[in-house]
């Protein structure tokens, strides 16, 4: 059991919290970063992958990856930043799977997903808001920095470490996109 | 969640955000439809977790407590080692060559006459030898001894060719072995000995030392 004084209360940043997982190995602090960051996380895989059941697998596989990984963090990134860069990197792998599947099997793929009532419900529900619209006009990188920027209140500069790039380009990919979806919209 | 690092300008969403209207209606939107917090998908993603943490071990728990043990004996090896390296060269550092300088019309001087040199002088010792102690002690077991008369021996100090010429025991005999052992070490061993023993003393410390 840690002592109380040294142990990171549930008021502690997650960054604190990280921190006690990575250099003492605190499962409870690792838990209470799983439950910060559940509904965030979902919320932002389900609307790249537009399906939940893939979301909730993403999401585990984002947080197992975490896991495995984390005395590679270093408390200079905010842990936000860091799990999304691990989330936007899942997503990405995940949809270009996607698309080889699709390309390999061709219509017997598109025909089998267009009669599954489960995936068409979900999708029907996605295409019912306006954050799928900007999924359908802008990239994927576009669509994550708007994400990260509207939803999560990130800075440029924690957007540019998620998506890889410099603080500027992330403001000039922010205002071409609000730009393109004003005209669409 | 996050704090302003002071880093937005005008490109920055979250700017825009307060006096764009799509964006306003974009984070609305977002928040509106953000799933609630599932304690059985929680509980699934530890249930993963606690499964990895079964087969991964973090190299964070050797790190921190034997980095500094390993980093000095690194530092120490490697100290020691040019230390060695720069002894090993001062003592095989190559006679300089000649000046390259040729003096032209010199006149051959004659041969000086040689002087009698006190230290080339063979200097005799004598020494004493108990044959029969000798003998005794080569030929026959114990309990036999041999008496012989102590004989005399005088003895002429051997020139440094004739110390550095090869002993003639066989190698790898008891003799050889004993001879080599007794042989005078060159000031290069000598000064090595003395660097290397208390570094090994203080490796062998390090290693042993245990947290």
């Amino acid at each position: 059991m840690e002592p109380a004084s040294r142990h990171p209360s549930l008021k502690s940043t997650a960054e604190e919290c990280a921190d006690c997982a990575r250099v003492r190995g605190c499962a409870a602090c690792f838990e209470e970063l799983v439950r910060r960051f559940q509904s965030p996380l979902l919320h932002y895989l389900t609307r790249r992958v537009l399906s939940r059941h893939d979301a909730e697998d993403l999401l585990q596989e984002t947080f197992l990856v975490a896991y495995r990984n984390l005395h590679r963090y270093r408390s200079s990134w905010r842990f936000s930043t860091w799990l999304f860069t691990i989330a936007n990197r899942l997503a990405a792998s995940a949809r270009r799977r996607r698309r080889e599947r699709v390309g390999a099997a061709g219509r017997l793929v598109q025909e089998f997903a267009g009669t599954d009532p489960l995936a068409n419900a979900q999708e029907n529900e996605m295409r019912s808001t306006l954050w799928d619209a900007v999924r359908q006009i802008l990239e994927p990188d576009a669509f994550t920095a708007l994400w990260l920027s509207y939803v999560e209140s990130m800075p440029a500069d924690q957007i540019g470490r998620v998506l890889g790039r410099n603080a500027n380009a992330v403001r000039i990919l922010l205002h071409r996109a609000r730009t393109r979806l004003a005209e669409r919209l | 969640m996050n704090i302003d690092d002071g880093s937005s300008t005008e490109f920055d969403g979250r700017q825009a955000g307060a006096r764009d209207p799509l964006a306003d209606r974009l984070g609305r939107e977002a928040m509106a439809e953000r799933p609630a917090f599932s304690p059985e998908l929680h509980h699934r993603i530890l249930k993963r977790v606690r499964g990895e943490r079964l087969f991964v071990k973090s190299p964070q728990r050797f790190w921190p407590g034997r980095w500094p043990t390993i980093a000095a004996a690194a530092a120490i090896l490697a100290v020691s080692g040019l230390i060695a390296f720069w002894i090993a060269r001062s003592h095989s550092a190559p006679v300089p060559n000649p000046p390259a300088s040729v003096v032209e019309n010199v006149l051959p001087l004659p041969p000086k006459a040689q002087e009698p040199s006190i230290s080339a002088a063979p200097a005799s010792v004598a020494v004493s030898v108990n044959l029969g102690g000798v003998l005794s002690a080569r030929l026959f077991p114990p309990e036999i001894s041999v008496s012989l008369p102590t004989v005399s021996i005088s003895l002429l100090s051997q020139p440094p060719e004739a110390q550095a010429a090869p002993s003639t025991t066989l190698p790898g005999s008891p003799d050889r072995l004993l001879e080599s052992l007794l042989e005078p070490m060159s000031s290069a061993q000598v000064a090595l000995i003395d660097v290397m023993s208390p570094i090994i003393r203080v490796l062998i410390g390090l290693l042993t030392f245990d947290h």
